[in-house]
């Protein structure tokens, strides 16, 4: 497969060129445009009971639609997400594994299995969903997963501690620790308009959206009628 | 006339530079800046035929659209004119003036929110026969695009170019215009109805033919409802 | 101030601001707007006009909270990110000429800069009550954000620009709001905002910011997608299938 990310990192989007016999697999919803000989089945993600966890508390679709390219040519498939922003990719290896918030994945191919697994109660409370998404790596080889943000999406290694605004997480290793807390104590939070931050411990990556909806939510609440 | 497209692909402008007793068509509430001697006046262009009841029926199915007209006067000036959403805008020929810039030259039909601008010499009729607008609560309708010059195109995401040859598959919210050499249907994507629905491709436009698709990379109702639906309720 | 201590990344349609704080050193920002920081970097929120004139405000839709970070014992990174997709612009105030700018579009300044929120005579400058403008004087460094993209327009003559668009400009220039009549939409459905021709014309030498888009188009595309208001059992049953048939989206 060969593809191509474009106008990041405001309108991220892939541009993908199956080869004949390819499949791809995105999250429902994703598709563009794409040429007109390819076929897709549409499949629960990760089995019904996985992918009703994920729809009632983790916000992921219920659906995925895997694209094939039945033809004997190369065929092109455009792909995007609700959001605007940015697009990442990630390869993982077999034993790497990454967690998604709610709403990143996009779609992958190569083996990686997708997994709703339990993110607390204090998750759901700062409204990330009772759920978060696990990505591990296929058994051998590697894997590519396609992931996006509202915003541009920034690298950074966690080294210790830092503090994150929940809504600006997307994806991060899932050997750090997270604490959610108020950001300066309870009127501090109120009249700060930080509300709860999420205290990281350890090492790892993590993966930061320079927007966050819930940011522009707060943003646009008091100019509506 | 000159102009200039600045701050592409997300938060495009069309910088707009008008010699003396020149003229441009735009959107209503695209000015964003304009040298003070400019005149503008803003009509309401509704859509034609079947006499006053089909002018009536086309305006409550939403088909109308404000439009203003910037004059230069007796000395030049420039404006700037931008989109309502966040991203980019593109140039297309239109007749000769297409066949001069190195395209078709063909007449476009537009989807009414991505058209922002355009020459005099461009005509821009309300309501495609073929075409209607049964996009599911979206008050869509398209434009006619004929005539001689320039139409500046807004999208939603940035516009990509498709030459068709064969057949193209397009999710209905992300079309911006297409050349009307193609032939189109509407349908599901996918082998079944329930694929359409579960899947969430839900309606596509099939191109046939050959000529140019342009498309947007983003889907504004899915985004609207992605933020709508977060923002406090409102009265009904 | 070095360019070192500050970095603007994913302009111009996602910016972010990183600070680098000295020791002790303290920024003021726009509350709400800080994306990430690191845990030596202390937060003390502060209203502008006080406590009971900052809620009174809160409630009629104008409001500037500001919030002061300050970096405790040792230099700290702070990621500050505003609430609307755009650009930020970087001004630095030397005490010659004061900024004015839409209040929406604060993000950050030094404790030398001081903002003023009671900046009168300028009533009614921006349709909707929501939006005012500030004036930032005194010296130092100020960041302020866009819709956007920026256009930096150095004014030389007569020049009008919507007041949807206007982000910052120069208190040098002449600023007076019109409606240009030429630009309203007559018979206009109620509800939407803007529409009306409220422009500002600048006169004589200055600069004004420009933003690539307004915000008023946003809030009233997003206006449609917005729940609705249920006030009976009726509209409740038909939230209740709306809410089931979402997981079919």
């Amino acid at each position: 497969m060969k593809y191509d990310l474009r106008y990041n990192p405001a309108f991220a989007t892939l541009f993908v060129e199956l080869q004949p016999g390819e499949r791809l697999t995105a999250e429902a919803g994703a598709m563009a445009s794409m040429d007109g000989s390819l076929d897709f089945v549409t499949t629960f993600s990760g089995g019904l009971f996985t992918a009703l966890l994920k729809r009632f508390f983790g916000g992921e679709s219920l659906f995925v639609n895997t694209f094939h390219n039945p033809t004997s040519e190369p065929r092109t498939l455009v792909l995007t997400q609700a959001n605007i922003g940015d697009i990442h990719h990630i390869k993982i290896k077999a034993g790497e594994s990454i967690c998604f918030q709610p709403g990143a994945y996009i779609a992958h191919m190569g083996g990686v299995t997708i997994q709703a697994q339990w993110a607390g109660f204090r998750s759901w409370i700062a409204g990330e969903g009772l759920f978060k998404l696990k990505i591990q790596g296929p058994p051998q080889g590697s894997g590519l997963v396609f992931f996006g943000a509202y915003g541009g999406i920034t690298e950074r290694r966690v080294q210790g501690d830092l503090i994150v605004d929940t809504g600006h997480l997307v994806a991060y290793s899932p050997q750090l620790k997270m604490q959610i807390k108020l950001a300066g104590g309870l009127l501090g939070s109120i009249t700060s308009g930080e509300g709860l931050v999420n205290r990281l411990s350890g090492q790892g990556k993590i993966y930061l959206q320079s927007r966050s909806i819930g940011g522009l939510v707060k943003f646009l609440t008091p100019k509506l009628r | 006339m000159e102009f200039d497209l600045l701050k592409r692909p997300d938060s495009t402008v069309v910088h707009v530079s008008l010699s003396p007793h020149e003229e441009i068509l735009a959107e209503a509430g695209a000015m964003v800046a304009m040298s003070g001697h400019l005149q503008a006046e803003t009509t309401l262009r509704k859509g034609k035929g079947g006499g006053i009841l089909g002018g009536l029926k086309r305006m409550l199915a939403g088909e109308s659209i404000f439009l203003s007209t910037f004059r230069s006067g007796n000395s030049p000036g420039d404006l700037y004119l931008a989109p309502k959403l966040m991203g980019d805008v593109c140039h297309v020929g239109i007749g000769s003036t297409g066949s001069a810039l190195g395209g078709s030259g063909s007449g476009l039909v537009v989807q009414s929110t991505g058209y922002l601008a355009s020459t005099p010499g461009v005509v821009v009729d309300l309501g495609f026969q073929g075409l209607k607008s049964f996009f599911s609560g979206e008050s869509i309708f398209w434009l006619d695009i004929s005539g001689d010059g320039v139409v500046f195109l807004s999208s939603f995401g940035a516009i990509y170019e498709i030459e068709v040859d064969g057949s193209y598959v397009v999710d209905t919210g992300h079309i911006v215009a297409f050349e009307k050499t193609l032939t189109f249907t509407v349908t599901k994507a996918g082998g079944s109805w329930l694929n359409a629905i579960l899947g969430g491709e839900g309606l596509v436009m099939r191109f046939q033919g050959h000529g140019k698709l342009y498309c947007q990379t983003h889907n504004a109702g899915a985004f609207g409802q992605l933020v709508g639906s977060q923002l406090p309720a409102r009265e009904a | 101030m070095t360019v070192e201590t500050y970095r603007i990344d994913h302009a111009p349609a996602y910016a972010g601001l990183t600070l680098q704080l000295k020791a002790g050193e303290t920024m003021v920002v726009e509350s709400g707007a800080m994306a990430t920081m690191d845990s030596c970097i202390t937060l003390k929120s502060k209203m502008k006009g006080g406590l009971l004139q900052g809620l009174g405000r809160m409630l009629g839709g104008e409001s500037l909270f500001l919030s002061e970070f300050t970096a405790e014992g040792r230099p700290g990174q702070l990621y500050v990110c505003p609430g609307v997709p755009g650009d930020i612009e970087h001004y630095c105030l030397d005490g010659s000429r004061s900024l004015l700018i839409q209040s929406s579009g604060f993000v950050a300044a030094r404790p030398t800069v001081t903002i003023d929120t009671q900046f009168q005579g300028m009533k009614g400058f921006f349709s909707g009550e929501s939006l005012f403008l500030l004036r930032a004087t005194g010296t130092g460094d100020i960041w302020f954000s866009s819709f956007g993209g920026i256009l930096e327009v150095p004014v030389t003559g007569d020049y009008v620009v919507d007041t949807g668009y206007i982000v910052a400009f120069e208190d040098s220039l002449n600023y007076s709001v019109e409606m240009l009549g030429g630009l309203s939409l007559q018979g206009l459905r109620t509800g939407i905002l803007g529409g009306d021709g409220l422009v500002c014309r600048f006169r004589g030498q200055g600069k004004v910011w420009i933003q690539t888009r307004r915000l008023h188009n946003l809030i009233n595309f997003l206006e449609p997608f917005r729940p609705v208001k249920s006030s009976d059992s009726l509209t409740s049953g038909f939230s209740l299938l709306k809410f089931l048939g979402s997981f079919f989206r």
